[in-house]
């Protein structure tokens, strides 16, 4: 098994991420600190990082201190952000967005560069690099696009993509081309890479991400914001516009007034635009992950409102926690999560979200079917020993295939 | 589980195991309707059933809401604009708006230059008015060409919609999803001979290798045992089960939708089989249209296939009923190769002559081809029904 590897049979793998840290909640970051350190500790690699001093995806500035350090055995080199996200980058780009089939390979370099981050210290060790294998996580960014064209080692992407018009800019194709090998988090995810960029020749995987079940003692924010005993929605994540955290307050606030009722609905995440203010909502921005835990524990239901999902480490969550879910059918990724497991229902408008909603919360029963119908999924499928092994069965073969 | 079908081997009998028969097939489409739930215990499968149907009633019962008129318009719209910004491009809820979308893009296209000139400031709207008559010619020039230009661009939109309704129109009646029966007929699961026939014809060959409709892994395991950079795709999962414990890299896809995913030039072998036996003529065309673009130049692509003796065997009675197409004759893969401007086609058989195998270079396409163009490869690559 894995964790009997002994050092001489250890690969030595470099992730490179624009950012990394205990405190980066991002969805890919958080999936890739967890995965270095799944590999860690069962004693499969010898982890490095190489990303950027950055901490913020909307400036991308120089947080961090540069230099090294070891975070739970993985070691973390950080390089200076020689630019970060110009400060109008979604004025500035919305025209591109709008069709970015059409842009030439030159302005979508140029879109990659105007967000950031660009580290070109990051570049230089990518293009040293000589351990068994490079890991880029994920797709989007400049390290990532830029680094896996100077990679002199096998190269392994984690694309964390999901159908998104960014997906659409042509610089893309030449990235997905020159990378040896795939890792997905789910198979939706894979279909629309594999469609977009024909690539399913290329050695695949589809992993998921393992969890940790919380082992400390809650916290208390339920109580800190009178939530004791009184049903609440849960909604974890940045508060985003494009996270879909604007229409579920709309719908939430219109959900109340047909349905007056004691219900809450909290936000709980890095904030990055502000839904507008509604009665029984609580924006409470980031939390500890014991309030997270405290959080999911007592919800009624977690609810995912994003379209824009490669996978939801927080579905895994809110099912380690026998918890239902409600999802935005427009996401495939978390909709294909919820159809496998039963683990919840799935919205596609205000009616659909009401009534669903009104299922869930007066029907104990589905509630607790679909709660344990999510815990069995999870425990079958994301446990880290048996993901940690067919990882490293697929790395190993990649890196063998390379030679 | 059980895959309602024999497991005994018959190597070693000098006979042909097949691989379908009437008990096999509904193993086969049984273990198709639960291959995603593999694993999974009766209680979850109970589960995942009980919340799909809770699913359909939260659909029923809010198309029954709408119809009683529950859901105020100016909530609907809002909620819609919502969405609108949510939607990723090309979904397939974008798509049931395309008719209101062209209505709204048919309305708007025309610029009217009889611009209202009321006003409720006193001589203002006789002033608006004499502008709007000094103005009428620059504007009524430059209204036609866009006016011009707007129409035309709807009429071409509309010829599209209307191009595009055709081929979806003759996808379902071309559809054989329902009856999909892979059979293999020509597997080399008992054509030990054969399939080490073809190992050392691909002793040399260089680059990526595919073999499609892999079954129980005969040529998949003599190529990996060679070293070679090899993969292979089924649909039967219990196959692919097994040649994953062997640790053979193995996919769950169908020979055209997956190899609609590939790159171009980027495999130096295809090995196909299956469906070149029982597909319908378009999709083993399409099947040859995409080798040519996979495979660079100089690579090999080699078409394992059977006698119709073999098809219409007993024990395979149901798949070539069934099935839409039956096999080609080796003559005719080796005339369509050809034609596709592979070089070097050589045929080799098994001793009774009733498995073949029919190989082939790929080169570059020449001008000449007089039925198929580099345009209908593009074509077939992009066929919508690939992408599904």
């Amino acid at each position: 098994m894995a964790s009997n590897s002994n050092a001489k049979n250890q690969l030595h793998l470099t992730y490179v991420v624009p950012r990394y840290g205990q405190e980066i909640i991002g969805g890919a970051e958080n999936a890739t600190r967890m995965l270095a350190e799944a590999m860690t500790r069962f004693g499969v690699a010898q982890v490095e990082i190489f990303t950027t001093t950055a901490s913020s995806i909307d400036t991308w500035a120089n947080d961090y201190a540069c230099g090294d350090e070891v975070l739970n055995g993985v070691t973390i080199h950080r390089f200076k952000v020689d630019s970060g996200r110009i400060a109008n980058f979604a004025a500035a780009t919305r025209r591109m967005l709008a069709a970015p089939a059409s842009l030439t390979e030159g302005e979508a370099q140029e879109f990659i560069r105007l967000q950031g981050p660009v580290s070109s210290d990051l570049l230089d060790a990518v293009d040293a690099c000589r351990h068994d294998a490079l890991i880029f996580y994920p797709y989007l960014y400049h390290p990532i696009t830029q680094g896996l064209m100077r990679a002199n080692v096998p190269t392994i992407m984690h694309p964390a993509a999901h159908m998104e018009p960014v997906l659409l800019l042509p610089v893309f194709q030449s990235v997905f081309s020159k990378v040896d090998a795939l890792v997905y988090h789910t198979d939706a995810e894979r279909r629309v890479i594999e469609s977009r960029f024909k690539v399913a020749q290329k050695p695949a995987l589809t992993l998921g991400m393992g969890f940790e079940h919380f082992r400390g003692t809650p916290g208390d924010i339920g109580l800190r914001l009178g939530l004791q005993d009184k049903p609440y929605l849960l909604c974890l994540g940045r508060v985003d516009a494009p996270k879909g955290t604007t229409l579920l307050v709309d719908m939430f606030k219109e959900y109340k007034t047909r349905n007056p009722s004691a219900l809450s609905l909290v936000l709980a995440g890095p904030i990055s635009i502000m839904p507008n203010p509604a009665p029984d909502v609580y924006v409470v921005g980031p939390v500890t992950e014991s309030d997270k835990a405290d959080l999911l524990a007592n919800t009624s239901c977690l609810v995912s409102p994003s379209a824009f999902e490669s996978f939801s480490i927080v579905l895994i969550e809110a099912w380690a926690n026998r918890k239902p879910v409600l999802v935005n059918s427009l996401c495939e990724p978390t909709l294909e999560q919820v159809q496998r497991s039963g683990g919840g229902l799935a919205f596609h408008d205000f009616g659909s979200f009401e009534v669903a909603l009104n299922r869930i919360l007066t029907d104990g029963e589905l509630s607790t079917v679909m709660g344990v119908a999510g815990h069995d999924y999870v425990m079958s499928r994301y446990q880290w020993p048996k993901l940690i092994e067919s990882y490293q069965t697929f790395i190993s073969r990649v890196i063998e295939r390379s030679r | 589980m059980d895959k309602g079908h024999p497991k005994e081997s018959l190597e070693g009998t000098g006979k042909f195991e097949p691989e379908l028969s009437g008990a096999r097939v509904q193993g086969y489409l049984a273990e198709a309707s639960a291959s995603s739930e593999e694993g999974q215990s009766d209680e979850t499968l109970e589960a995942i059933a009980y919340v799909a149907r809770v699913q359909r009633e939260i659909e029923a019962e809010v198309a029954a809401l709408r119809a009683e008129g529950k859901y105020p318009p100016s909530l609907v719209a809002r909620i819609k604009r919502y969405y609108q910004t949510l939607l990723p491009p090309g979904s397939a809820t974008a798509l049931r708006d395309f008719d209101e979308a062209y209505r709204l893009l048919d309305r708007v296209a025309y610029i009217d230059i009889d611009v209202p000139t009321q006003s409720q400031k006193p001589g203002v709207s006789q002033i608006k008015r004499v502008a709007r008559i000094f103005i009428a010619w620059y504007l009524n020039y430059v209204a036609q060409q866009f006016n011009n230009f707007s129409s035309n661009l709807i009429r071409l939109i509309g010829i599209i919609d209307a191009r595009i309704a055709r081929l979806e129109a003759k996808f379902d009646e071309t559809d054989f999803s329902a009856v999909d029966l892979i059979g293999v007929t020509a597997s080399l699961s008992a054509q030990r001979e054969l399939a080490a026939a073809l190992a050392t014809e691909l002793a040399d060959n260089k680059g990526r290798m595919l073999v499609a409709e892999c079954g129980d892994g005969a040529i998949l395991a003599l190529l990996a045992d060679q070293g070679r950079d090899v993969y292979g795709i089924d649909t039967r999962v219990e196959y692919l089960d097994q040649l994953e414990m062997r640790r053979l890299e193995v996919r769950n896809s169908k020979t055209l939708s997956h190899l609609a995913k590939v790159e171009n030039s980027s495999l130096g072998t295809l090995v196909l089989s299956g469906i070149v036996d029982r597909a319908s003529i378009s999709d083993r065309v399409a099947a040859l249209f995409h080798a040519k673009r996979v495979l660079y130049q100089g690579g090999t692509l080699a078409i394992v296939s059977s006698g119709l003796e073999t098809f219409m065997a007993p024990e395979n009675h149901l798949e070539s009923d069934l099935s839409p197409g039956r096999p080609f004759t080796p003559q005719t893969w080796a005339e369509l190769a050809r034609r596709l401007s592979f070089s070097h086609v050589r045929t080799l058989f098994d001793a009774n002559s009733n498995h073949f195998v029919v190989i082939a270079n790929n080169t570059k396409i020449e001008a000449r081809l007089s039925w198929l163009s580099e345009s209908a490869i593009i074509s077939a690559a992009r066929d919508p029904r690939l992408e599904k």
